[in-house]
């Protein structure tokens, strides 16, 4: 216990000695601020559509039944074609919709897409059209009443505000990235230090473990994590989820820096690791996507395991029936972690202690 | 010029005697690779069916293959499969037939309170029925979709491809600056910053000599990037005017990695930080409306990115290529400008 106070305190005296403790305080301090004051709430990033609805059918819908349309459907109504040219040249990823009457029970509807739309999102207006027009045609709808029953719409659950502020959605990346990481970052580069400065060499000779010495870094790192994420989280999300999302980040780090640990026994320093921290990096970035964009969820996405992390801390942010889903993320890690840590820290002794 | 020419030649040798050149080579390559088989699915995906397809529950064909076309779908064999299938992560829609109601069940995860009519499948099972009860009644709509002639200029290259054009150099760049970083704390901890001072070779020459292979690295990777990234057909040379001047900015975030950190760890920890930073300004800039744009303009990566859009969707001019590259040329220049002590300072610090 005291050879691990010692080791402890020297690793707590290097990481504020080597600014890398005081450097991840104040970053984290200022992404809260950006955060918290520079990134709007109300932004959706989903793509929009710009009507000019001559017929007055869907706008009246529309508006009169769901009053924060343009924030929560991402549809605007305008009451010409410039402004709809000019809605959709703006926003890339945008298509303009023209509502015209034409005769009886029958309305032509005209879509203005981008070179790049694709197929079948014009496949599929196309039907919501024709099913919005069968349902609100003045005065009643043409739909027979039993075409109604040939569906029923059940949903786990109802009434829940699917728009979260986007500031807020952005917290999980921000954590995942700046906190979770910092064990990979930091492994490699502690561990990398300590092997150029030969007080790895050295320290064999104690009557200490490597084990230990893997311990006390650890530990460092999760202490380093714990208060980032707390500046971070508090001021953002209150102490909602707190807990649970600090448990996810928690065995994030420690799956993190046993990857960091094997970054760190196969290479000598942290200049011949970045490139595949690098790599790592973009690897673990690509669950991002699925969390912004949901639809695209492949079930590869989960092999990596900031998925786990990703998901577990927006399940923890934002609560509904997800629950499960938070404690599923931890286990999984921890797994990860129970094997990785050991297996990491085997490696470690059985090179270190090979090495001249 | 003699003296840059030798330390270019000095470092390439040095780079493939070690791992450095290999590495430098290869991991661009690794990560063209990844982003190559990863955008596709991105770009692909639009809606997930989840749907019984076997059994009492079936989905009719006809449906199915309706689905199909506007979806992704994935076929089960219980409601109980189904729906933990729902349960899990991603957006998708789960139906089955209900053979004692006589109707389909259309199940999402969340929906507003009293929307009983609107899902995706919903809306063609109404339409399904209809065909085939109601064969008088005709089609209301009658639909068509074109792109409208004042956005004909554009290219129909999907936004998910320029954008990982954009960020692969965004990225690339990065790694450069970062690698370039820890190579010049290497250089101090080993004294050669020191035995520089001695010798006939300014440090201007060694920095920009070492700095001329991952340049070279850069632009070579940035027009592999273009073609293996299916980009093909942009203007190349306005790529290249982006590309060339934003390597300033590579160097100073090098310079700063190396100049302000004593050693690897202090060099590790700031170079995370500023790559978070950067990352943080190109994930803002991807996702934040035109009119917040303007929170970003202190940051050069911006305007490279900014610019790099433009030339990827075929949408630049000469005049937008070339303000936009000196400007982020003339932030990188202020920002070395107004850290120049301390990186030079720091530049003959060792510990």
């Amino acid at each position: 216990m005291k050879k691990l106070g010692n080791l402890l305190r020297k690793d707590i005296v290097l990481g504020i000695k080597d600014v890398f403790l005081l450097l991840e305080i104040v970053f984290s301090v200022i992404f809260m601020l950006v955060l918290l004051f520079l990134i709007p709430e109300e932004i959706r990033t989903e793509g929009h559509v710009y009507i000019w609805d001559r017929t007055g059918i869907i706008e009246d819908f529309v508006t009169d039944y769901v009053p924060d349309h343009e924030q929560s459907l991402g549809e605007y109504f305008v009451s010409n074609r410039v402004d709809l040219i000019a809605g959709i040249t703006d926003d890339r990823n945008a298509v303009g919709l023209i509502i015209n009457a034409a005769g009886q029970e029958r309305y032509e509807v005209e879509m203005l897409s981008q070179p790049y739309t694709k197929e079948s999102l014009a496949r599929f207006i196309e039907a919501d059209m024709e099913d919005l027009m069968n349902i609100l045609q003045p005065p009643m709808g043409r739909y027979p009443a039993d075409v109604y029953a040939s569906v029923r719409v059940e949903a786990f659950q109802r009434g829940v505000d699917e728009i979260q502020p986007f500031n807020q959605s952005l917290l999980a990346p921000v954590i995942v990235f700046n906190i979770g990481l910092i064990g990979l970052f930091a492994m490699v580069s502690l561990i990398g230090q300590e092997r150029m400065d030969a007080t790895l060499r050295a320290y064999r000779l104690s009557p200490s473990g490597l084990g230990l010495f893997l311990l006390s870094k650890n530990i460092v790192i999760t202490g380093v994590s714990i208060l980032n994420f707390s500046i971070l989280y508090l001021p953002i999300m209150g102490f909602s989820g707190y807990l649970e999302a600090l448990s996810v980040m928690i065995v994030t780090v420690i799956a993190m820096s046993s990857i960091g640990v094997a970054l760190a026994t196969f290479y000598q320093g942290p200049l011949e690791a970045i490139g595949w921290v690098f790599v790592l990096m973009l690897l673990f970035a690509l669950p991002g996507v699925s969390l912004l964009n949901p639809v695209f969820s492949p079930g590869w996405l989960q092999a990596i395991p900031t998925f786990h992390s990703l998901f577990g801390l927006d399940a923890a942010m934002f609560p509904d029936n997800n629950a499960d889903l938070i404690w599923r993320s931890v286990g999984i890690l921890a797994l990860l972690s129970a094997v990785l840590v050991p297996l990491t820290g085997v490696l470690f002794t059985s090179r270190i202690q090979k090495e001249a | 010029m003699k003296q840059l020419w030798r330390i270019f030649l000095f470092d390439i040798r040095m780079s493939f005697k070690n791992f450095m050149g290999a590495y430098l080579l290869i991991i661009p390559m690794v990560i063209l690779l990844i982003l190559r088989s990863f955008l596709p699915a991105v770009d692909s995906s639009s809606a997930n069916f989840a749907v019984i397809n076997e059994g009492p529950n079936a989905v009719d064909r006809e449906l199915i293959a309706t689905l199909d076309e506007i979806g992704d779908v994935s076929f089960y064999s219980t409601i109980e499969e189904l729906e933990d299938r729902m349960a899990a992560i991603g957006e998708i829609e789960g139906l089955y037939w209900d053979p004692v109601a006589g109707q389909y069940v259309s199940l999402v995860e969340k929906t507003g309170e009293d929307n009983e009519l609107f899902t995706l499948a919903a809306r063609y099972i109404r339409q399904q029925y209809l065909g085939d009860n109601y064969p008088e009644l005709p089609r209301m709509v009658s639909f068509s979709a074109a792109v409208p002639p004042e956005l004909s200029d554009r290219t129909e290259i999907s936004p998910v491809a320029t954008m990982g054009g954009s960020l692969f150099i965004v990225f690339i760049s990065i790694m450069t600056a970062f690698m370039m970083g820890l190579a010049i704390v290497e250089d101090k901890d080993q004294g050669t910053i020191l035995a520089l001072r001695i010798s006939p070779v300014s440090s201007s020459d060694y920095y920009i000599g070492r700095s001329l292979f991952p340049f070279l690295v850069t632009i070579a990777y940035s027009i592999i990037g273009v073609f293996m990234l299916g980009l093909a057909g942009i203007n190349i040379m306005q790529m290249l005017t982006v590309v060339i001047p934003s390597f300033a900015t590579a160097m100073v975030l090098g310079l700063f990695i190396g100049g302000m950190g004593k050693n690897e760890i202090e060099a590790m920890g700031i170079g995370k930080v500023s790559a978070m930073l950067f990352m943080f300004v190109l994930v803002a800039a991807a996702l934040l409306p035109d009119n917040w744009h303007w929170t970003l303009w202190w940051m050069p990566v911006y305007w490279i990115f900014d610019a790099l859009e433009e030339v990827f969707i075929q949408q630049a001019d000469w005049f937008s290529v070339g303000w936009k590259s000196l400007l982020a040329l003339a932030l990188a220049g202020g920002y070395f400008l107004l850290l120049r002590k301390r990186i030079v300072r720091g530049l003959g610090a060792t510990e």
